[in-house]
């Protein structure tokens, strides 16, 4: 199994100056994992494109969190209908 | 260089205040951010203007600056000459496009006029993880046929990358840490690469399949014989069915599409018989013909 790279909460925060009870706000709403490791948070590499995405909505759109929550999901829906949408048009191609 | 107009990108006329400029940022912002409009260039770019609009106008010694630039604009050659040299950055590879996924630089003319001076406020310009970069990259059907491999080169740095066969028109795959650099510790970025497959004269494809046309001369079509057809994988010979008609159609399995990232399975091939009427009869022809005709 892979092992899964991690990054201490703490150093996120420090780079995009935003306070670790915002990092636990939004793993309360289910939106981020933090990983707990010897009395240090971490946060799954892996997952930094989504967080700064997250991170970047708040301080950047000034979203609130149940508004990111809102936007995740019809991101998630965006991608799967642009999905479809390339096998349509290839398929339109093929008729046309 | 051609002439910005930061007040036309924020909607505002010349007289407008702060409080306009930051409101009217802040709603093209929410429009246009890059993390609301994934994959769309169109709204990147757009994005990137009205930043540097805002960088601009929402700045008392920039936009006097600006607005003194923008009436002196028909004698401004000598800004011209001041022009920074663009930042180099060096993508290449058969077939491939490159451009940043993310934020990219000030125009020419906000280098011109104002230097290579960074963003001041408003959007971070540095993410813990690096910028991501989105490349295109053009194929042949018949190269997306067979797993191959592919040099690309970003800035400098050959990257080796494994192309599956039975990559779709229009897919996207990531190339973890290819991107650029992370800041303060944080990991690279990523490589985005998506597949743009040009049209074959011979082939079509739909999804796993494959269609083409074969032409028989009128005897095999009437008598029944035999075709060679050409596939992707080299020329097969098929059984033509005696009576076969113009337009009539015959599937052969496995011989359409690699299915991708699942080895040895193939889609079907399609082919359309175009039966080809003779020309150019010799008397003798045409008499036997006419005999033919007779017998119906």
């Amino acid at each position: 199994m892979e092992e899964k790279k991690l990054i201490p909460a703490s150093e996120l925060c420090l780079h995009h100056k935003v306070e670790i009870s915002f990092i636990h706000s939004l793993q309360e709403y289910g939106l981020i994992e933090i990983i707990s490791e010897k009395g240090n948070e971490y946060l799954e590499e892996e997952k930094l494109t989504e967080l700064e995405k997250i991170i970047n909505l708040h301080n950047e759109l000034h979203v609130n969190i149940e508004g990111i929550d809102v936007v995740l999901h019809l991101l998630e829906q965006l991608e799967a209908t642009q999905g479809e949408l390339n096998r349509l048009r290839n398929q339109l191609k093929f008729y046309t | 260089m051609e002439y910005v107009d930061y007040y036309k990108i924020l909607g505002l006329d010349k007289n407008a205040s702060t409080e306009d400029v930051k409101k009217a940022y802040r709603k093209l912002a929410r429009k246009y951010h890059p993390d609301v409009n994934p994959n769309n260039k169109e709204a990147h770019k757009k994005f990137q203007e009205i930043n540097e609009a805002n960088e601009v106008l929402s700045d008392p010694e920039k936009r006097k600056k600006y607005d003194q630039y923008g009436k002196d604009w028909k004698h401004a050659e000598e800004f011209e000459k001041a022009k920074h040299q663009q930042r180099q950055r060096q993508y290449s590879g058969e077939g491939a496009e490159f451009f940043e996924g993310d934020e990219g630089d000030f125009s020419d003319f906000f280098e011109s006029l104002f230097g290579g001076m960074g963003a001041r406020s408003g959007r971070s310009k540095t993410k813990f993880k690096g910028h991501d970069y989105e490349a295109e990259l053009h194929l042949s059907l018949r190269e997306a046929y067979n797993t191959h491999q592919r040099t690309l080169t970003l800035n400098e740095k050959n990257i080796r990358i494994t192309i599956p066969a039975g990559v779709e028109n229009g897919q996207r795959i990531r190339l973890k840490g290819y991107g650029a650099p992370g800041a303060n510790g944080g990991p690279n970025g990523d490589l985005y690469i998506t597949f743009v497959i040009e049209d074959d004269p011979q082939f079509k494809r739909l999804d796993n399949d494959l269609y083409t046309n074969a032409e028989i001369d009128l005897y095999t079509a009437v008598l029944g014989g035999e075709a060679t057809i050409e596939t992707l994988s080299g020329k097969i010979k098929l059984k033509v069915p005696a009576g076969t008609q113009n337009d009539a159609k015959a599937r052969i399995k496995g011989k359409g599409f690699p299915v991708y990232k699942k080895d040895g399975e193939f889609g079907d091939l399609y082919i359309t018989y175009k039966v080809k009427i003779p020309t150019n009869l010799s008397e003798k022809e045409k008499e036997l013909f006419a005999e033919l005709s007779k017998l119906k």
